[in-house]
């Protein structure tokens, strides 16, 4: 394999692709890029075997083939290589020589046929979507998506897809977003997918201009194309719960507050509380809520009053003030509204109005309190 | 005149009788209790095959006249009690005048004995009981007596005795017992014509020192309490002696070895915290109190007792050997302790020094040496006494690499570190090794933290507060997850469920043997919520004794189950929570199954690793 490249053309497709790239793994082969020249034409790809990214760009090819360069090692002399061309060459081996200006460096590569291949897939359902309801659509559940390597499920978004509405949810059991759109329009597919949240923020990178995005969503596959990029990821094959039936629809105790208020009183409260459970409590009464917290360890309590749009039954609950805090910063309205209806059931929290063709909810499980 | 009195037909029935020699170590304990009731200040024992052939013992006590040593072969023939009342407070050893009459029966006897101020000493051969000979001997003052071919005239009896290794063991172990309570006593084992050992007058420490090894020195605990008329006094082990198998537990009443269940339960029962099931702690301890609050005479072994006041003396000892448990803290457990294959030296095979070929020495035989219920290793005493500390590199000199134990010895004497010099510093980087331990810097060096027990040992501590006082808060879940349970095991559940509650789960009934799990311990983050139950149900049902109470039970099975695993990865934050939480803990040294959890290593031990000092 030989070819000729500009620097800065290279390194900005080799910091895309070593995003993926794992930073240790079992499989060492993973820690290095790919690279597969053919013609005019080089393919850079990384894996972590569940998502596998590929970036084509053209260069001045001499020579047919492929080597897997360490991602390290490759990025770095990439990057404080001077300005100019770079010549890239390498034996079947993986022997690999790079000159530049005056410099001449040795890696050693792997042949590139031991790189994992592009996943084999047939029957991709096309889904488009406007960049920016996509990304508001992955950034307001993503909080939610669960670390829990034991609740696989929940360690994605799920994406509901039908005719004129498109929906993620995300979960991890203690509190639930849900977004629906209904400007949506797609002919071709009905269906949903778990997708990890891996592959959502990589592809968070690529949403901030105009446009649409392409979901291509096969059995066990989704891909997107992005220009010269194609980002593949496997789909997480697993039930996810039934969270509709756990959305409650006769919360009636509905209180209206400010959202900056309510905010900045939970940080500072939460400064005081339980620093394993981090639970608060809010005593409501009449347009007024005391916000308060006792740690029984360290022997300190906070109490801050907030003032709120309340007229039912005193109450109180309790809530893991880092969930809720997360949950609110959800919220881009001046106000929240919460609604209740016991201490120990589910809490709906939604934006004072919902943005047109939108429905916004999200769902908070209280800590028992037991007194 | 003679000391020895024939008891009445009436004292001989109020007396436990039965057999009194079974093996050559029981007649070497009848013997070496007589030496001692005769106020011998140095016993030598000379045993040839493991007793079989030979059980000698040598002492320089009173002595017999010629008529006591007559008089002494004969059954109930005994100078100790004369009386009912003499029964009921026995200050000797001996007291049933049964010993040598029962030895002479089954053994040839050779007795030579002088008083002390006696022109001339006696020599009297005893074969199958009958008196063969007596005659004048010049003799010093003091008491011989060998026992040659044990069983010679019972050959179904000599056939069940084991090789001479078992048999030999069973001796050591015995000399071992009289020679803790007695370290005042020179004892001189000489076994197949070579001195295994010669213990001298000496502090009872120095005598568990050498008779195990000089680890032990700076991990045992000395016990000093007197309380209403009683007195307890010994050493026990912290929990770097504690071993996977039972031996090391000597309890003596009045200067008798006893094995009394309930009182070695009083001792475990101080233990109980720090110790699981399976574990035992080393303990030497001596209970002196008016003899006639304790009877000896329920037994023929003379190896058990029996309080007047059992409770009390109960309480006392459990009381006392918790008092001095106290100062545990301050010894920080040994890097090995769970290694105690390395602490006992492999047993010998097949030696070929052994002249005894009698009985062939079957596999069998060996393997019922090493388990647990035989006795100790015999090689584990020091052959000759060291003349000082500095000279006591081996404990034992059959050429066995021994570098193992005096370098752990020296280590861990030099790591037992005061609780105040362990000064973990929220500022200092934590490192997380393999997913497994916590290492930070301290003054005095670094400890390393086993991040498992670490977390089990505050969330123990936790459930035990949430249940008895303030109740942990319980995060309702969103999905409530079904647990369908099998019949016993949804019994055992309802037992344990306001436990549960308590420390935050809650549970509602759903169907039969099922039960909806709504809310788990707020803060915690453990996947599976549905299998926590099931695992805390099988710890619960597998953990502890009937004692334990149902809350430290459930406690300790929710702290086992919901504790982080070792191999689970953490984050900086979470290593600081840990850690600064442990330190909050009332015992940050032990998780509640009494495994260690920290480790000190000092830079003074580090630099003579490296070989700077
Ligand atoms: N080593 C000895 N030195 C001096 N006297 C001894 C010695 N051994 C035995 N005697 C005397 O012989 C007596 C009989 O001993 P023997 O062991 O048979 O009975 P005992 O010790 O009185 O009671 P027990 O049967 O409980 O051991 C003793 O009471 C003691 O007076
Ligand atoms: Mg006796």
């Amino acid at each position: 394999m030989q070819f000729s490249v500009d620097k800065n053309n290279l390194l900005s497709h080799i910091q895309k692709v070593s995003k993926v790239s794992p930073t240790r793994s079992t499989m060492p082969i993973l820690n290095s890029i790919l690279f597969d020249i053919k013609e005019n034409q080089l393919t850079l790809r990384s894996s972590d075997i569940e998502i596998t990214m590929n970036a084509t760009l053209n260069v001045n090819g001499k020579e047919d083939g492929a080597v897997a360069l360490p991602t390290r090692i490759i990025y770095d002399i990439i990057n404080e290589a001077e300005e100019g061309e770079l010549i890239l060459s390498s034996d079947t081996e993986g022997a690999c020589t790079l000159k530049s200006g005056k410099g001449v460096f040795e890696i050693m590569g792997r042949p590139g046929d031991e790189f994992p291949s592009l996943p084999k897939i047939s029957n991709f359902n096309d889904v488009e979507i406007e960049n920016s309801t996509l990304r508001r659509m992955i950034q307001k559940t993503i909080i939610a998506v669960s670390k829990d390597e034991l609740k696989p499920a929940l360690m994605g978004v799920l994406f509901q897809i039908k005719r004129h509405e498109i929906r993620t949810v995300a979960t991890d059991g203690h509190r639930l977003v849900c977004l629906i759109r209904q400007d949506f329009q797609n002919e071709a597919y009905e269906g949903e997918v778990i997708i990890p949240v891996k592959f959502l923020n990589l592809l968070l990178g690529y949403l901030d201009s105009e446009g649409t995005t392409l979901l291509s969503i096969s059995e066990n596959h989704v891909k997107v194309e992005l220009d010269s990029t194609v980002i593949y990821s496997r789909i997480i094959d697993e039930h996810f719960p039934d969270y509709e039936s756990v959305i409650p629809k006769d919360n009636d105790k509905i209180i209206s507050m400010d959202l900056n208020s309510l905010l900045s009183t939970i940080r500072r409260v939460v400064i005081f509380s339980n620093k394993t459970t981090h639970q608060i409590s809010l005593s409501l009464s009449k347009n007024i809520t005391k916000i308060s917290t006792v740690n029984q360890e360290s022997r300190t309590s906070a109490d801050e009053e907030v003032d709120i749009n309340y007229s039912g039954d005193d109450m109180v609950v309790g809530y893991n003030a880092e969930y809720l805090k997360e949950i609110l910063r959800n919220v881009d309205t001046n106000n929240v509204i919460l609604k209740l209806k016991s201490s120990i059931s589910a809490c709906l929290i939604l934006p004072e109005e919902q943005k047109e063709n939108e429905d916004f909810t999200m769902l908070l499980m209280p800590i028992r309190l037991n007194e | 005149m003679s000391k020895i009195k024939i008891l009445s037909d009436q004292l001989t029935n109020k007396i436990a009788a039965g057999e009194v020699v079974q093996r050559p170590a029981s007649l070497v304990k009848e013997l070496v209790e007589n030496s001692l009731d005769a106020g011998a200040r140095e016993i030598t024992i000379v045993i040839k095959s493991g007793g079989k052939a030979l059980c000698q013992v040598i002492d320089n006590g009173d002595g017999m006249g010629k008529d006591d040593l007559l008089l002494a072969f004969e059954r109930y023939a005994t100078s100790k009690i004369a009386t009912t009342e003499d029964l009921m407070a026995i200050r000797t050893l001996g007291f049933r005048g049964e010993a040598l009459a029962s030895i002479a029966a089954v053994a040839i006897v050779n007795a030579v004995s002088a008083e002390k101020a006696a022109e001339s000493g006696y020599e009297l051969r005893v074969e199958g009981g009958s008196f063969r000979d007596i005659k004048p001997i010049a003799a010093t003052s003091g008491t011989n007596i060998s026992v040659k071919n044990l069983f010679y005239n019972i050959p179904a009896r000599r056939k069940f005795l084991k090789s001479s290794d078992v048999e030999f063991r069973h001796i050591i172990e015995i000399i071992r017992k009289f020679s803790m309570i007695h370290p005042q006593v020179q004892f001189t084992l000489i076994h197949n014509d070579k001195e295994v050992f010669r213990l001298r007058p000496e502090e009872l420490i120095d005598r568990v020192v050498n008779l195990y090894s000089s680890e032990y020195r700076g991990n045992l605990i000395r016990v000093d309490e007197t309380s209403a008329g009683m007195t307890l006094s010994g050493y026990i082990g912290n929990l770097n002696l504690v071993r996977a198998r039972h031996g090391d537990q000597y309890l003596f009443v009045n200067n008798r070895f006893v094995s009394d269940r309930l009182m070695n339960h009083a001792i475990n029962t101080a233990y109980s915290k720090l110790i699981s099931r399976g574990e035992y702690p080393f303990y030497c301890l001596h209970i002196q109190l008016d003899p006639a609050a304790v009877d000896v005479n329920v037994h023929p072994a003379k190896m058990e007792v029996k309080f007047r006041e059992q409770n009390s003396v109960y309480r006392f000892l459990e009381d006392s050997v918790k008092s001095g448990l106290k100062v545990i803290m301050n010894v920080i457990p040994d890097l090995a302790r769970f290694a105690p294959e390395h602490y006992y030296a492999p047993l010998p095979v097949n030696r070929k020094d052994q002249p005894d070929q009698e009985l062939p020495d079957t596999e069998k035989e060996m393997i019922e040496a090493q388990s647990p219920s035989s006795n100790h290793d015999f090689l584990s005493f020091p052959q000759t006494r060291p003349e000082s500390q500095a000279e006591m590199p081996l404990h034992f000199s059959q050429g066995r690499p021994v570098g193992q134990w005096t370098e752990r010895a020296r280590r861990f004497v030099e790591q037992g570190l005061p609780e105040s010099q362990v000064d973990y510093r929220p500022d200092i980087p934590l490192y997380q090794l393999h997913n497994k331990y916590i290492i930070t810097q301290v003054k005095s060096g670094l400890v390393i933290i086993d991040q498992h027990v670490a977390h089990e040992r505050i969330l123990y501590d936790n459930a035990i507060k949430a249940m008895s006082e303030q109740p942990w808060r319980g995060q309702q879940l969103l999905f409530p997850q079904i647990v369908e349970l099998s019949v016993m095991d949804f019994s055992m559940l309802l037992d344990v469920i306001p436990f549960l509650e308590k420390i935050g789960f809650s549970l509602r009934e759903f169907g039969k043997n099922t039960v909806a799990l709504e809310a788990v311990p707020a803060g915690m983050t453990w996947g599976n919520e549905s299998t926590i139950i099931k695992e805390i149900l099988d710890h619960y049902h597998e953990f502890g004794t009937k004692d334990t109470s149902i809350q430290s039970k459930v406690a300790a099975s929710y702290s086992c189950k919901a504790a982080i695993k070792s191999g689970d990865k953490l984050t900086e934050e979470e290593m600081r929570n840990l850690v600064d939480n442990l330190f909050a803990t009332q015992n940050p040294y032990f998780c509640p199954h009494g495994r260690p959890i920290i480790i000190n290593l000092t830079i003074k031990e580090l630099d003579k690793r490296f070989e700077r000092v």
